[in-house]
């Protein structure tokens, strides 16, 4: 579970529009054949309905969510583990009690583990034994084991397609202008709408929004608009203000 | 191989104007002070399923003594 600090606080809006990938432990109520439910569950890959449930924080009505991946671990008589891969906003509780229903039984979630959100992943997590532990190491002065913990802001958009901009033109950024072609230094492949991260030469984040055209536009154009900055992370006053020469 | 969409990309890099970076201004995120961290970091904490995401954030925030911490979402609600 990724945790934001302070002033990196907002960037967890990214991550809540990340894909997911959880391991479950879900239980049947009646001892189904284990091929038909190995069946079933691949039948569920790719795009379904989902009625959020009525603990949700979300409007209760259909919205398309897609399984990209869905493995059977494991089968015990009626307790089936598995891990699913699944875009953001897809509940896996409501996802137990429908498989139970396709195999004409019912089904609930007895167990849940998250082992990726988005860039966040079970093989680089910590515990808050380890965070507790590496601050009383930090104020004793040996600052190592905490810097492994406490991860630059950076790392939550290391999913996102980049665009990196002049020194000139951070400035501007930051007091919320839109990027123009001509600030752009580099950039990666990206398409139109998606969400960019916008960068410094040195890899900080200063910004995100939505780009309006993809890269192969970019790449002929001279001038115009190509993110459209929504949410403005770098402290405005790292970078001088531009000055004409 | 399971992956996510996003993991299936093979992000290039194109140039569309060679340009120097100025050291004297802004830091390589690696380098960052711990205090900045504290301030403007973010933590890949395995959360037990005892506490929920909520007491997760207020136990970090105590144990990093600082006001504010923002998790990305419920994991489930304990019935």
């Amino acid at each position: 579970m990724p945790i934001a600090l302070e002033r990196a606080r907002r960037i967890v809006q990214v991550l809540l529009k990340a894909g997911k990938e959880y391991i479950c432990l879900m239980h049947l109520h009646e001892n189904i054949d284990e091929n038909l439910i190995k069946k079933t569950a691949e039948e569920f890959v790719g795009k379904i309905k989902q009625l959020p449930p009525i603990r949700s924080a979300v409007k209760r009505q259909l919205r398309i969510r897609e399984i990209y991946y869905l493995d059977i671990l494991e089968i015990q008589d009626k307790d089936v583990l598995f891990k699913i891969g699944c875009e953001a906003g897809f509940y896996v509780r409501k996802f137990c009690h429908d498989f139970g229903l396709k195999l004409k039984t019912n089904a609930h979630m007895a167990e849940l583990i998250r082992t990726k959100a988005g860039p966040f992943t079970d093989k680089t997590w910590h515990s808050l034994h380890d965070l507790k532990d590496s601050y009383e190491f930090y104020k004793k002065g040996e600052e190592d084991y905490i810097r492994e913990i406490i991860l630059p802001i950076e790392k939550a958009i290391e999913h996102l397609p980049k665009i990196w901009v002049l020194d000139s033109c951070v400035c501007s950024l930051t007091h919320g202008a839109d990027l123009s072609v001509p600030g752009i230094s580099k950039y990666n492949n990206f398409n139109k709408d998606e969400l960019i991260a916008v960068m410094t030469l040195k890899d900080e984040l200063i910004a995100i929004g939505n780009s309006l055209i993809d890269y192969e536009d970019l790449t002929k154009l001279d001038y115009g608009k190509v993110v459209d900055i929504n949410k403005v992370f770098m402290n405005p006053e790292l970078y001088p203000r531009f000055k004409q020469e | 191989m399971n992956l996510l969409p996003f993991e299936k990309i093979e992000r290039k890099i194109f140039v569309k104007k060679e340009s120097e970076t100025n050291w004297n201004c802004g830091q390589d995120p690696n380098k960052r002070k711990i205090e900045e961290l504290i301030n403007y970091g973010i933590i890949n904490l395995n959360k037990s399923s005892g506490p929920t995401s909520h007491q997760v954030s207020d136990y970090v925030q105590r144990i990093l003594n600082i006001k504010h911490a923002g998790h990305s979402g419920t994991l489930a609600i304990k019935r």
